[in-house]
């Protein structure tokens, strides 16, 4: 047995020594180099979510089960935890600042970390993995959907209570949710029994203790809405330093199974930690009036104990004015008051603002806004002959909220109601003789798409998109109106007929003004490529050899070269032109680069597809030789050759400009 | 059981720590140009149908080239930068307009922006909404002329304030439009390039080595449709190591082409070489020679950054990590054995 023992104390060590080595040579080799990365990843607390999340998911499929003697089990998995912690706690105990950029320093810190802990405090950088599905935790059903409080798509958590949060020892944790139980609404008894499920963490056997079942008392519950109750969970001054878990359930119905919240975390602290910066993040910059959506602040550290206050404003309204999560619906008001004369602003702007508050509720004086923009539709501003030759089309932004919340079913698959039909409708307003606004539909032998059936949102910017013909007489009458100041607007407007009732979604009044004649060249839109998440194995190793594997740009809807040329044509002939284009190399805060990156644009007729290299030379993408002007649709596929002695530390951040150059005519090099 | 498990376990979190993570990368605002601009030829250019400036110049003469700046954009003002800028020669064998961060060409007897005697050769203006703006540079001919080809633009760049949000990664939009100005001495004599190889230096580009070959025009005159051949060679060898062609190619008066030669992925070995290119245009041929050297230590710089050498640390790892299962899945093998029979 002495022997036996041995031999397992030898493999441990033997494990952990390669983890160690994995860890102390991050910039030696690549592969360490991710496993820097992926711990440091793991701040903030929007990974911390997914962190959960996955630890929720994945136990679905281990069923084992443990029996509680199995310390050995225990004992490996705290120490990989550990050396996994203190990466992060390394950067986090660096200032703000510095915090991106300390790689070298993070792995050398490890030896020096404390390790002596007095018995009342508790060590954040030693935190223990979230229980699991062994523990007893359920995966969290599919949120619910609640529809401009009237139509339930899906029963469940609309509001689940905050993912994380750091209190004081002797202060109160909010578990606030909030749910829709459609089924049994206006029956007696329509709020149903809330039940929670609560794992504590023993330092002592490294174990999740789980205080199973406790229900929440009704009076707790407030009946927030004729379908849905809200449970204002708190728990109250009694915890002790450590960590703890909540998870929240109740009855779908006779034998049906629950609905499970999100498992959500809270540690208790001996004192405050205050807040050194906030930031805000809404589900989505583009929203739509009487929908809810989130908006997640991330405070740093993630630890902080400061409560995050949302600021009361007339245009938002929040479900709960505290909170990292919240979620916010703007009003209706904000849209049928103004009318959006920006071509950048997708919609009528308004701010979401919060402050960290320390225990008494008092700003701290660190605090975050952020603006998100109402109604989905840019204004037009074009020039007559440019809308002549081309036409004129438009789209909508922010319609994938529509998608999620009317058309998505529960993780069951079942979908409680779900639109019948839809159609939408374009109007535009002009001024009549009497100098009044009114509505006027759009010439349909002169426009596609202007009235008409939807299957789904996500049409209004393909199949469907509304495009006035370029001999459309709506440009006369636009043009006329813009020289007089009397600008025509256009507003969408949505119906999707659900069993009961037909919810109405409309966007904002946008601005269309048609400027006189340019004659002109000019570059009338580039597209922006957004790439999404790159993977750091596709910097060190690059992804040249597989064409496959390389990022293609996200949300091509408004990604496009559009070259404008109403210049007359010379000799009978349209005039010549020339897109080239120079791109900057891809530079970190450190000034670290990317060498080899490349853009290569797909897409375009003619089976153009140019290669642009991040060389800061100029290359020639394409010219009036290859194709005519007009809009074309680009996408780009990001071409990266590996940069195995990179440094990718968490927030690593690679910038690049292009310069793109529009030229109408170059003299002749002649061969000699 | 336990034992393995916990065993596993921890490689799991050390495999799993190797493998990829992901890097937030997300795009800057910007849609269009918002903007356009138009030459305003001179009375002495001849022909009024070109889109750009070219003036067959006169001793002593002065010549206005103005531009309009026509801001586009019917809600804002727009700032931009207008810059005299002299031709360069890309990499790719093509004419640039758009300022580089290169020097002056030392051999240029002068260049567009320092015709603009005692006048800034930058301006930076600001367009009212929906309004035109004019900026003229002044050109003055020296006393004796220009001598063959003077080649440069006027470069018109929209001045945007940096994307604000610190959080996105990624590529922003900028966007100029140029109009090139080619002057020429009236009666143009006809001048011949006259090209040599300044330098060659290795060194990596995205993983993969190549050769910068400076191929250096001095001679105040433009030309084009060249064909080119380039040889790599062991000194005092005749079997070229590498051949790289291209055509179509075409070069800036007084302007060097940074020419890149690629040398299929492997670094050449410290050693001595001797680089040969030849150039055709039209009737003209030339062949250009250089002898160069790469030295150990610019040797170990270049192999350091390609690509093959991250692949064997990578597989290495690997390797280790497959060693460690196969040791520890033997040893858990022994153990079980080793218990099984204690038991009997």
């Amino acid at each position: 047995m002495n022997y036996w023992q041995k031999t397992s104390k030898l493999i441990v060590a033997l494990v952990l020594l390669g983890a160690i080595v994995g860890q102390i040579t991050p910039n030696l080799t690549a592969g360490s180099a991710v496993t820097t990365t992926a711990k440091q990843k793991l701040t903030g607390a929007d990974s911390k979510l997914v962190a959960i999340n996955q630890a929720v998911n994945q136990n679905e499929a281990t069923t084992t089960n443990e029996t509680p003697n199995e310390t050995g089990n225990a004992e490996t998995a705290a120490a990989d935890n550990h050396d996994d912690e203190e990466s992060v706690n390394a950067e986090e105990t660096t200032t703000s600042d510095e915090a991106t950029s300390e790689s070298e320093e993070t792995t050398s810190d490890q030896e020096e970390l404390p390790t002596n802990r007095s018995e009342d405090e508790l060590n954040l950088e030693d935190e223990p993995a979230a229980p699991t599905s062994a523990d007893g935790v359920k995966s969290a059903s599919k949120g619910a959907s609640l529809i401009f409080d009237s139509i339930v798509v899906r029963d469940g958590f609309i509001t689940q209570p905050q993912s994380e949060q750091y209190v004081v020892k002797g202060t109160a944790a909010n578990l606030k949710h909030q749910v829709i139980n459609s089924i049994l609404a206006g029956t007696v008894g329509s709020q149903p029994t809330m039940y929670e499920n609560m794992w504590s963490y023993d330092e002592a056997t490294q174990k999740w203790i789980m205080t199973k079942d406790r229900k929440i008392d009704k009076n707790n519950v407030n009946q927030i809405h004729s379908l849905g109750s809200r449970y204002d969970v708190t728990v109250q001054n009694t915890l002790d330093v450590g960590y703890y878990y909540f998870q929240y359930y109740y009855s779908k119905g006779w034998l049906q199974g629950n609905y499970y919240s999100k498992l959500v975390k809270v540690v208790v602290v001996p004192e405050e930690i205050p807040a050194t910066d906030l930031s805000i993040t809404p589900e989505s910059n583009v929203v739509f009036p009487n929908f809810e959506y989130e908006a997640q602040a991330t405070v740093t550290p993630n630890t902080s104990t400061n409560f995050i206050g949302w600021n009361k404003s007339s245009d938002v309204d929040y479900d709960m004015y505290t909170g990292r999560e919240v979620d916010f619906e703007p009003q209706a008001s904000v849209i049928d008051s103004a009318i959006n004369t920006s071509t950048e602003n997708p919609g009528i702007p308004v701010t979401l603002s919060a402050d960290a508050q320390d225990l008494t509720g008092t700003p701290t004086g660190v605090s975050a806004a952020t603006t998100v923009y109402v109604g989905g539709l840019k204004a037009k501003s074009l020039a007559i002959d440019q809308a002549q030759k081309y036409g004129m089309s438009w789209s909508v932004d922010g319609l994938d909220k529509l998608t999620k919340e009317f058309y998505e079913s529960d993780t069951d698959g079942e979908a409680l109601d779900q639109p019948k039909s839809a159609t939408y409708s374009w109007r535009y307003y002009r001024k009549d003789s009497s100098g009044k606004y009114v509505a006027t539909s759009f010439n349909t032998s002169q426009t596609d798409n202007s009235d008409g059936m939807l299957n789904t949102p996500a049409e209004l910017n393909s199949t469907k998109q509304l495009y006035l013909h370029g001999d459309s007489d709506f440009f006369l009458g636009a043009n006329v109106a813009t020289a007089v100041n009397d600008n025509f607007y256009a507003q969408l407007t949505m119906a999707f007929k659900f069993s009961k009732e037909t919810i109405t979604v409309k966007t904002n009044f946008a601005q269309i003004s048609i400027t006189g004649a340019i004659g002109e060249l000019s570059l009338a839109s580039v597209p922006d490529f957004n790439f999404g998440n790159v993977a750091a194995k596709q910097i060190y190793d690059g992804n040249l050899s597989n064409e496959s594997s390389q990022p293609v740009s996200k949300n091509n809807t408004n990604n496009q070269i559009s070259i404008s040329d109403t210049r007359p044509n010379q000799d009978g002939k349209p005039q010549t032109w020339y897109l080239s284009a120079e791109m900057s190399s891809f530079e970190d805060q450190d000034e670290q680069t990317l060498p080899g990156t490349n853009l290569k644009l797909t897409g375009l007729p003619n089976s153009l597809t140019p290669v642009l290299p991040s060389d800061s030379e100029e290359h020639q993408i394409l010219s009036s030789n290859e194709m005519a002007s007009g809009n074309y649709p680009v996408a780009a596929q990001l071409q990266l050759a590996a940069n195995p002695l990179a440094k990718l530390t968490e927030g690593v951040q690679f910038h690049s400009t292009i310069t793109w150059n529009l030229t109408s005519d170059t003299p002749t090099a002649a061969a000699l | 059981m336990k034992h393995l498990k916990s065993i596993l376990f921890g490689l799991a979190v050390f495999i799993g720590g190797c493998i990829a993570t992901t890097i937030n990368q997300t795009q800057a605002a910007g849609s269009g140009a918002d903007f356009t601009i138009s030459p305003v030829l001179p009375e002495a250019q001849a022909d009024q149908s070109l889109n750009y400036f070219s003036l067959n110049t006169e001793a002593n003469q002065v010549y206005p080239l103005k531009v309009v700046v026509n801001n586009l954009n019917s809600e804002k003002a727009q700032n931009f930068q207008v810059q005299l800028v002299t031709a360069t020669t890309t990499s790719s064998g093509r004419i640039s307009y758009m300022p580089t961060a290169d020097k002056r060409d030392s051999s240029a007897l002068t260049t567009l922006p320092e015709l603009a005697l005692d006048q800034p050769t930058t301006h930076r203006i600001t367009v009212p909404a929906a309004s035109k703006q004019e900026v003229t540079f002044t050109v003055t001919m020296p006393k004796s002329n220009i001598v063959g080809t003077v080649l440069g633009s006027i470069y018109v760049r929209r001045v945007d304030a940096k994307s604000k949000n610190d959080q996105t990664i990624g590529i922003q939009n900028e966007f100029a439009m140029t109009i090139p100005v080619m002057l020429q001495q009236k009666n143009l004599p006809k001048i011949t390039p006259a090209l040599n190889i300044t330098s060659v230096k290795q060194s990596a580009s995205g993983g993969a080595a190549v050769l910068k070959a400076r191929v250096h025009n001095s001679k105040p005159v433009m030309f084009g449709k060249i064909n080119m051949k380039t040889q790599v060679f062991k000194k005092g060898s005749k079997k070229a190591l590498i051949t790289q062609t291209d055509q179509n190619f075409e070069m800036a008066p007084n302007s060097t082409m940074p020419y890149q030669v690629r040398t299929g992925g492997e670094a050449l070995a410290p050693g001595r070489y001797v680089l040969k290119m030849r150039l055709t245009s039209g009737e003209k041929v030339f062949n250009l020679e250089k002898e160069f050297g790469i030295k150990a230590s610019e040797h170990r710089t270049t192999e350091q950054q390609l690509v093959k050498v991250n692949r064997n640390i990578w597989w290495l790892w690997y390797a280790i990590g497959a060693g460690l299962v196969l040791i520890i899945i033997g040893l858990v093998i022994l153990l079980i054995y080793r218990k099984r029979r204690a038991q009997k």
